[in-house]
């Protein structure tokens, strides 16, 4: 049976004050329910304003995913009774939204955007003494309260969970990419999914945080619904808990109809007229997006796609990092294969992301610069990289403090001269036609120099030495 | 838009559950009543003639009224009128 998935994603957008006060977003390490005030915690005759930031972020991520931003907007309140929004609404956006009717390409598989819209984030609860059901009783800390968010729904265009993951992958790149969100924010980024199986009910699977757990929910979710079909027990409308630590769903409500949430426009809030000149000029300060970096990358440097996709896929640091390094090593070809095939192999090994590494791109490159220069061969850099990325010393001092510099040529004369004299026997074997005796005398060699040396290049030396002799 | 909804027991009994209200017999029976007479009263908005008028959504007719992303922290005690506390936090009821 196909599966019909359709996502509605929230991103906390990046921002110094909260969506309609000048409370801080900023609440590490700050106390619950520090970072407040009167409109945040809903007080009568509080009065909310919208902040101009959270709107250009709303703004560039709807045009980044070509919709079209609606000329004019309002926000809307949507009532509900949950201890996380005292005020018993939350400030969203309903009947005109910001934007309608986008896009997003994965490979040649296009994902409909339905529309984006802002709303501000409820509380952060804490269930005490059990789960959500069985809690005695909540507590409620208000600093996330007001936070901007954005809303993105897709139509139900998605049919895998992997296929699922791969949207929130690229979702997340984009919005990184415009500086509107933070990958490394905890819960920055938190799914609800619709599923189905064809022909069947609809179930809205909440509180999903990261794609990773996307693909677990929708896997659990899709088998459950499944094995329904199979017994001929029919799937009903409902709105199902994934609970991360048992990977599983369970039964939060039936479902509330739209019109049970009593939306009204929200009296406090202007409306908002977006013209084309702000538009235009948003366009303008918009970056470079993944897909086109890519298409930068293969075409100004010659990288290969696959490199190239592979950088860029990984995050907007690692594809800084590449950028610095190749301005500080301008050979990008280089640069990309070792960042693919021995950077990343190496941070994955010690189990660390760039950003939690000691990697840098100025020590990075000086690896390349040694191979470069012949001071240590590319088989020693391999090697190295390993122990680079554990510690983050800088190469060129680890290759001096450890004497790994490949020998140089008047030392390897010196080893060829006395490995040649000590071994007659061998040079004879080699004179009457023994190629395996040229190996021999390189083991020799490279025994003598503690294999600080290309053994192709000492192979010739010594071919030389006995051409010569 | 004539009758989208008809007003009936069934739907007064959805509405309080819909805004948390108990409601007795006797308030569910007045309330259907009294309900039908405002619905009543606001179809005579059906009768005027919109054709050519824009929509109104909102009351005030300004726009674009919008702050900086500057943080002004709020300098108060959230907690100092509230017993139902513990710690930092606000305390509530468990979800039902």
């Amino acid at each position: 049976m196909k599966a019909v998935i359709g996502l509605e994603v929230h991103v906390q957008l990046e921002t110094e004050s909260k969506l309609f006060c000048g409370c801080s977003t900023d609440s590490e390490g700050a106390e619950p329910n520090g970072n407040t005030c009167p409109i945040c915690l809903g007080f009568p005759g509080a009065k909310p304003k919208v902040n101009r930031r959270a709107v250009e972020h709303a703004v560039k991520i709807a045009r980044a995913l070509d919709c079209e931003v609606q000329p004019r907007f309002y926000f809307s309140r949507k009532s509900y009774f949950y201890p996380d929004m005292p005020k018993n609404f939350q400030i969203t956006q309903y009947e005109m939204p910001l934007a309608l009717g986008g896009h997003l390409l994965l490979d040649d598989r296009r994902i409909g955007i339905t529309r984006v819209h802002m709303e501000e984030d409820p509380a952060r609860l804490v269930h005490v003494g059990g789960s959500i059901s069985s809690s005695l009783y909540t507590l409620i800390d208000h600093n996330r309260s007001g936070v901007p968010l954005v809303e993105i729904v897709t139509e139900p265009d998605l049919t895998s969970s992997r296929e699922a993951r791969l949207f929130l992958r690229k979702l997340s790149l984009i919005l990184e990419h415009l500086g509107a969100y933070d990958p490394g924010r905890e819960g920055g980024l938190r799914v609800d999914a619709n599923v189905s199986l064809e022909g069947g009910q609809r179930v809205e699977v909440k509180n999903i945080t990261g794609f990773r757990a996307v693909e677990d929910a929708l896997n659990y979710e899709i088998i459950r619904q499944e094995s329904m079909a199979d017994m001929g027990i029919s799937v009903m409308r409902e709105t199902r808990h994934y609970d991360a630590e048992s990977n599983t769903t369970s039964t939060l409500r039936l479902k509330e109809q739209e019109e049970d949430y009593g939306y009204i426009t929200e009296p406090d809030l202007v409306r908002i007229d977006v013209d084309e000149a702000w538009i235009a000029r948003l366009e303008s300060e918009m970056p470079e997006l993944p897909d086109a970096r890519i298409q930068r990358y293969v075409e100004e440097s010659g990288v290969p796609r696959f490199q190239a996709g592979i950088m860029v896929n990984t995050g907007l640091d690692l594809s800084r990092f590449f950028e610095e390094s190749i301005r500080l090593f301008p050979r990008p070809g280089v640069v990309a294969n070792w960042i693919v095939t021995f950077l990343l192999k190496s941070l994955n090994y010690e189990g660390l992301s760039l950003r939690e590494s000691k990697v840098n791109p100025e020590t990075f490159v000086e690896l390349l610069a040694l191979i470069e220069e012949g001071t240590i061969t590319e088989r020693l850099a391999r090697e190295l990289i390993k122990e680079y990325v554990g510690t983050g010393e800088s190469p060129r001092a680890l290759v001096e403090r450890r004497g790994l510099a490949s020998a140089g040529r008047d030392e390897l004369g010196e080893a060829i001269g006395e490995v040649l004299s000590d071994n007659r026997k061998a040079v004879a074997d080699y004179r009457a036609g023994q190629t395996r005796a040229l190996d021999y005398l390189l083991g020799q060699v490279l025994r003598r120099i503690r294999a600080r040396g290309d053994p192709v290049e000492v192979k010739r030396l010594i071919r030389e030495a006995l051409d010569s002799e | 838009m004539s009758d989208h909804w008809t007003i009936d027991r069934g739907l007064v009994e959805r509405i309080a559950k819909v805004a948390r209200l108990e409601l007795t017999e006797d308030e569910i029976e007045k309330f259907t009543k009294q309900l039908k007479v405002i619905l009543e009263a606001f179809r005579e908005l059906d009768d005027v003639d919109t054709e050519g008028v824009e929509p109104s959504f909102h009351p005030q007719e300004l726009s674009n009224v919008l702050r900086e992303d500057e943080a002004t922290p709020w300098s108060w005690d959230p907690l100092e009128n509230t017993e139902h506390r513990e710690g930092r936090y606000f305390k509530g009821p468990r979800i039902q």
